[in-house]
């Protein structure tokens, strides 16, 4: 599985005219009810919407449902964008919020004990289970790649909404911690808390599929 | 987050910090977040601790198959279907092309 390029095309730019302030116009062309701007706006962000988007929700077709409300988000909220921060951070925040709320509002069809998959310990700190064992390498020996994917993001699946956000944003977009907190409403302290425990979830679920205790 | 007890309290340096602790300061060990003292104590104890090593190992494995994630495009059909339903909600009318 790879990555295809962006079909988008961009159009051409008056002579001396920078990306930024050719964005900054598309902006201001999009606030005063222009519709082409807007659908040039589209064609600029849809394919970065989307992998941001699919990433959090993880099925076509709810991804396509979410893309859609992001940019109606766009069109309905552009008024309210100021300049304060960059249009794709705006555009990334708006975008993580939209498919929260899709990932909060979807019924937990099997209930995943988060703790099950969690380290335990033993009363004076040890490891419960030991010895603990490096499956590192085995990962890439025993599963295939698309197996290993595919592990993985049930296991993604399987998290509570705001952890999935903060382990997606992080760990797949490599979004920093501060601004997965702004985008998420979250203090510095709460995003690496569920990081944290996102990573060890993740990293249970992997042991286990290997045939290893979680601990 | 680890709450000691009297019983747990450390005599020394040397006992600071347990498994348990380790575990919980992985993540800012692996960004170099932790302060030179508690880094020291981390490093101290991996160089003791087999398990910890492992637990480390794995735990920076697991970060690296997440990063190596990858996702396709979004589809073209996806992209004139997600344009058309703009354009009827936002306009009401379909593309021209």
């Amino acid at each position: 599985m790879g990555q295809r390029g962006s079909t988008e095309v961009l159009h051409s730019t008056p002579k001396g005219q920078t990306s930024y302030d050719e964005e900054r116009a598309l902006i201001q062309r999009v606030k005063a009810g222009d519709y082409d701007a807007f659908e040039a706006m589209f064609r600029r962000h849809v394919a970065k919407v989307y992998r941001q988007v699919f990433k959090l929700i993880g099925n076509e077709a709810e991804t396509e449902e979410v893309v859609q409300d992001v940019f109606l988000a766009v069109h309905e909220k552009i008024r309210t964008f100021r300049g304060e921060s960059a249009f794709s951070t705006w555009l990334f925040r708006l975008t993580a919020n939209v498919a929260l709320s899709r990932l909060r509002k979807r019924k937990r069809t099997k209930e995943v004990l988060l703790d099950d998959y969690l380290p335990r310990f033993q009363d004076d700190g040890h490891h419960e289970v030991r010895p603990v064992f490096n499956w590192g390498n085995e990962l890439d020996l025993r599963l295939e790649k698309q197996e290993l994917q595919g592990l993985i993001r049930d296991a993604l699946d399987d998290l509570p909404p705001a952890d999935k956000a903060v382990i997606v944003m992080s760990d797949l977009e490599g979004i920093s911690n501060r601004e997965i907190g702004k985008s998420l409403g979250l203090s510095i302290p709460a995003v690496k808390a569920r990081l944290h425990r996102a990573r060890l979830f993740l990293r249970g679920r992997l042991a286990v599929s290997l045939g290893y205790s979680p601990s | 987050m680890i709450r000691h007890t009297s019983a747990q309290r450390p005599r020394s340096r040397n006992h600071e910090i347990t498994c348990q602790h380790i575990t919980a300061l992985i993540l800012d060990y692996v960004t170099g977040e932790l302060d030179p003292q508690t880094a020291l104590a981390f490093k101290a104890h991996l160089r003791l601790c087999p398990d910890c090593i492992a637990f480390l190992s794995t735990y920076q494995k697991t970060v690296h198959a997440a990063q190596s994630l990858r996702y396709e495009s979004i589809p073209l059909q996806m992209r004139r279907r997600v344009r058309q339903f703009l354009r009827k909600r936002i306009k009401g009318s379909p593309p021209t092309r």
